[in-house]
């Protein structure tokens, strides 16, 4: 586990240098949105170190690695206008955004499964909430997306068939992540996962919260 | 008001327990709407009333049991937004498709079709859920089944040459905020003022903790 903190902060530190990168030509060439959106990725980037730091919780590597990959790929997307000038790449970041968020509602789901005594969640069952949970997080970027577009005039929707296109590739990423997370299921014990996931202060928290006095 | 939609919502309860003949006369009821729906091209509540009819009979088909259904009261909250816009459409009182009146009656019957497929989960398996994951599931549901319905509009608009969307992103975003906000509210105010009336089903999703520490 010491190790994959070790390869999570190379990997953080690497993100954060391309970022720099993207922002640096963005300014250079006048994207001001662009510069804007690699800066807010640097802060975004941060959020599994600090989780892990406070032992909030620990993701995997390879989930660290995914989410900091979709970062950079977002704002070097943005600066060289891929979302505008390549068909699929807005399916992808999105299909790989949602994936990445329904794992993480997936460990959630364990977490909740082993330490809630309120909840059971038998495991045919988690497929249903990560999709709902990712499509939810979906819908949300949606209505951010049109509210900034009609208030402050952003050109973050281009069309109808671009937003359904989107909530289409969120289901689809989000059944695909179910899909996957069952499989794992299949190789690994749910309490091994809860373990690795070093959440002892989430549980306590959860705990202190809805355990109260029972 | 508040007293006679709860006295409602134990319709087909008696003493903890499920009347299922109630609840299958409303699924009947369901069921003929979703046809009404679809006749009437109406392809939002089609699917709406369309997925209730399964989501209903559900745990009666996994378990071979006529019995394993929602009780009644928790169908009726289905069925009270659908019969209205039924009604509406019978009297010809739709004047403004997407308007705000049907946006609201549309964003009840997200939210209620939602509470009703997760009561049928919670009573086709052994699931046990506390009021938070409940409350949220609920209301992530409603928005799934919005996007849902605003890809099926969009498909529908693009393969059978129907104008449910005209091509205009924002009639249909305007559908997804009504049912965002509206469901994000609806499920505070359940939390907040609801839980004393909805506590009546609580025996589905709280079952006996069977030695869970």
């Amino acid at each position: 586990m010491k190790r994959d903190g070790l390869s999570e902060f190379i990997a953080f530190l690497v993100t954060i240098f391309l970022l720099v990168l993207v922002a640096m030509e963005a300014f250079d060439r006048g994207f001001y949105y662009s510069a804007g959106s690699a800066i807010a990725c640097m802060f975004l980037a941060a959020i599994p170190i600090i989780f892990r730091h406070h032992r909030l919780i620990t993701f995997p590597f390879w989930m660290a690695a995914w989410y900091f990959f979709l970062l950079w790929l977002h704002s070097f997307g943005i600066l060289h206008d891929y979302y505008g000038r390549i068909d699929w790449f807005d399916e992808l970041t999105h299909t790989m955004a949602i994936g990445l968020a329904a794992s993480v509602i997936f460990l959630l789901l364990i977490l909740l499964n082993q330490h809630a005594r309120s909840v059971r969640l038998p495991p045919l069952t988690y497929p249903l909430f990560m999709v709902i949970f990712a499509m939810g997080l979906g819908v949300t970027w949606e209505v951010l997306e049109f509210i900034l577009d009609v208030t402050i005039n952003t050109p973050m929707q281009y069309s109808l068939a671009d937003s359904v296109s989107d909530m289409m590739t969120d289901l689809g990423g989000g059944l695909l992540a179910a899909s996957a997370c069952l499989i794992y299921l299949l190789y690994l014990d749910p309490d091994q996962i809860s373990d690795a996931l070093q959440a002892d202060r989430l549980i306590k928290r959860y705990q202190r919260k809805y355990h109260h006095g029972q | 008001m508040i007293l006679s939609i709860g006295s409602l919502l134990g319709l087909g309860m008696h003493e903890g327990r499920t009347d299922p003949r109630p609840s299958w006369g409303l699924w009947a009821l369901i069921a003929v709407m979703a046809l009404f729906f679809v006749s009437m091209k109406e392809i939002v509540w089609a699917f709406l009333a369309l997925w209730s009819t399964f989501a209903m009979a559900a745990p009666a088909l996994a378990h071979r049991s006529k019995d394993r259904i929602v009780p009644a009261g928790a169908s009726l909250l289905v069925v009270i937004p659908m019969l209205i816009f039924a009604f509406a459409l019978l009297i010809g009182a739709d004047p403004a498709p997407d308007g705000a009146w049907e946006n609201l009656l549309a964003t009840i019957a997200y939210y209620s079709v939602s509470f009703l497929t997760f009561l049928s989960i919670c009573v086709g398996t052994s699931i046990r859920l506390n009021w938070a994951l409940l409350t949220w599931s609920v209301v992530f549901l409603a928005f799934t089944l919005c996007a849902t319905a605003i890809i099926l509009q969009f498909t529908s608009d693009y393969y059978l040459g129907t104008t449910y969307l005209n091509n205009e992103n924002q009639a249909a975003m305007v559908q997804l905020s009504w049912a965002y906000f509206g469901c994000i509210g609806i499920g505070f105010a359940v939390k907040r003022f609801g839980r004393g009336a909805l506590s009546i089903y609580q025996p589905y999703w709280k079952k006996p903790t069977e030695g869970k520490a």
